[in-house]
């Protein structure tokens, strides 16, 4: 057929020398495998430098940072984690309390669309409750979410204690953060004056204290591990803290 | 006589393209169900997905980004573009053709374009035949992308994504029940344009593109095409001629007509055809017994189409593709009695 070729019309040398897929030198099926290699190059290049780019945005702890969501339990790190995930939302359907959602483009940035995210303001991690096993990592076809070794270790993020709105450090008797939290007195325990405090080392980032929690906006919202406070007047609120502290 | 085919073309139903079409709207459905609580028999969408709660089936485009960008190599996820990779193999690129939800969109728009086409009377023509590398560009460029930024580029920006996710997903998950049922609803939709409207938009932006050029996302973008038509180039299942000279076109020139002067006697086949392969001219006037191109998704649409049916569905043997390729091998002198034939014909 490659006979053929050289006579026939450019359409039709299309279809009949790919059919060939001899790899002839200059034939569409050489071509289209020269085009495929360069074009790996030029993808390579391209997604080089914007993996560069992104890498260094993240460790500067700039806007990149901001975008990163409370994703399910066992999730890896988030860059890991972005690489992992099919975008097949199978750990959203498998969510009992339709706790986790789909990043869809209104979550702000295009490399986690389709990924799995929840707002601990509405629905908290309720850590599968009831079942024997954490679902959503029962799931997940890939290692993006691996298993945990016990409730414990899970790392979603960690609380933040903002005390300007707590109700607590305002003189009102409150404990709703410390009866929704799953490890009461390790978690969230309370100093002399009945004022809660989180503890790092042991807060799995639920969310289940964000949502007891009665205030507007929330006083004890989750900051991602690896990320930063995502809600808009929790940023506020955690810069005049920190202002505050500098002063 | 040309006024009683177009009539009798007109009568006969397509079986082909329904049959496709039927499904795809069917892995839509399964789609939709699978999104619900109470369907334990699906889970997922296009690029991965669990049948029966234990059969993994992975989006092959889809696992080589993932492991390409992740650098790890995931037995399950493996496993599962293996069945797919192993379809796609045996059967040719029928994903495209018969599974694609993105690709039923097109069909049905396709459609309705050749009856809008019949009522007001203009030609509804298939687009210009553009060249193969396109989609290897495109393929090539995603795993370069995938693999240097470690982020799987096309699952995140894949429009065949797009439509499963706003199938699956967009009855959405966590809807707030506000007070009274109306507050609820317009909650609900203002919910759904917020979360799917980009997504519709992009979608809508591609079905403008369909008005210029039909099909110009399937047969020069899409990069999962591209791939599944680099694996798919061997498949066993084709459209076949069966007998050349049940064909008009054949017919009019065994007849002793000329093609140069006769044109095109039939040529229905290459019009219908959403790939634009040149069925006709490089495939049965050559004298070929199938359409071997890689880029055909076996949808049928040249099978519905002609009017003495000489195209049909076919399985080949691995022991016919050995023939073909000793064939290849010897082209110089083997290409002789084709040539021969083709003057006998002409």
């Amino acid at each position: 057929m490659a006979g053929d070729s050289k006579t026939t019309s450019d359409d039709e040398r299309g279809s009949v020398a790919g059919a060939a897929a001899g790899g002839v030198e200059g034939s569409p099926a050489g071509l289209s495998r020269r085009a495929l290699l360069t074009s790996l190059a030029a993808g390579a290049t391209g997604g080089g430098l914007l993996g560069a780019v992104n890498r260094g945005a993240m460790a500067a702890g700039s806007r990149s940072r901001r975008h990163i969501r409370l994703r399910p339990p066992g999730a890896r790190d988030e860059p890991a984690f972005l690489a992992a995930c099919l975008r097949c939302g199978q750990c959203i359907d498998a969510c009992p309390y339709k706790t986790l959602r789909l990043a869809g483009p209104r979550e702000g940035a295009a490399r986690s669309m389709g990924t799995p995210f929840f707002l601990a303001e509405e629905v908290p991690c309720e850590l599968c409750a009831g079942y024997d096993e954490l679902l959503c990592i029962a799931a997940c076809p890939t290692n993006a979410l691996e298993p945990v070794d016990g409730l414990r270790t899970i790392r979603i993020g960690t609380a933040v204690l903002l005390e300007e709105t707590c109700l607590a450090f305002n003189g009102v008797m409150c404990r709703s953060c410390w009866h929704a939290c799953p490890f009461p007195n390790e978690a969230i325990r309370f100093d002399a004056r009945l004022r809660p405090e989180v503890v790092e080392e042991a807060c799995i980032g639920c969310g289940l204290c964000t949502r007891a929690c009665p205030t507007t906006p929330r006083a004890i919202p989750v900051r991602p591990r690896g990320g930063e406070l995502d809600c808009d007047a929790h940023r506020d609120t955690d810069a005049e803290v920190d202002e505050e502290e500098e002063r | 006589m040309a006024r009683e085919d177009s009539r009798e073309r007109r009568r006969r139903f397509r079986w082909w393209t329904w049959g496709h079409r039927s499904t795809a709207i069917g892995f839509l459905a399964l789609l939709f169900l699978g999104g619900r609580e109470w369907f334990p028999w699906f889970s997922g969408s296009t690029s991965a997905a669990t049948l029966f709660g234990w059969i993994p089936v992975t989006d092959p485009l889809a696992a080589l980004e993932i492991t390409l960008a992740s650098r790890t190599f995931d037995g399950t996820v493996v496993l599962g573009a293996g069945i797919l990779l192993l379809a796609a193999l045996l059967l040719g690129p029928i994903f495209c053709g018969w599974v694609c939800p993105l690709g039923l969109i097109f069909d049905l728009n396709a459609g309705m374009r050749r009856r809008i086409a019949r009522i007001a009377r203009f030609r509804a023509r298939s687009g210009p035949r553009l060249a193969r590398w396109w989609r290897m560009v495109s393929l090539g460029g995603v795993l370069g992308f995938s693999s240097a930024a470690a982020l799987p580029l096309f699952q995140t920006v894949s429009p065949i994504n797009f439509v499963a996710w706003l199938v699956v997903f967009l009855p959405l998950p966590a809807l707030i029940p506000e007070p009274g049922i109306w507050e609820t609803l317009r909650c609900g939709v203002a919910e759904a344009v917020a979360v799917g409207g980009p997504l519709l938009a992009i979608l809508g932006g591609l079905l403008l593109i369909e008005l210029a050029v039909p099909r110009l996302w399937c047969r020069a973008i899409c990069p999962l095409g591209g791939l599944y038509s680099l694996v798919g180039r061997s498949g066993r299942l084709r459209v076949t001629c069966r007998s050349q000279s049940d064909c008009l076109h054949v017919a009019e020139l065994r007849r002793g007509h000329d093609r140069a002067t006769v044109g095109v006697v039939c040529g229905r086949c290459t019009a219908e055809c959403p790939m634009a392969i040149d069925v006709l001219s490089s495939h049965v006037e050559h004298g070929k017994k199938t359409v071997d191109d890689p880029d055909c998704t076996r949808c049928g649409a040249c099978i519905d189409v002609c009017p003495t049916r000489a195209l049909g569905f076919g399985v080949f043997g691995f022991r016919s593709r050995q023939h073909r390729s000793e064939r290849k091998r010897k082209d110089p002198d083997e290409s002789q009695p084709q040539r021969e034939r083709e003057s006998r014909i002409s």
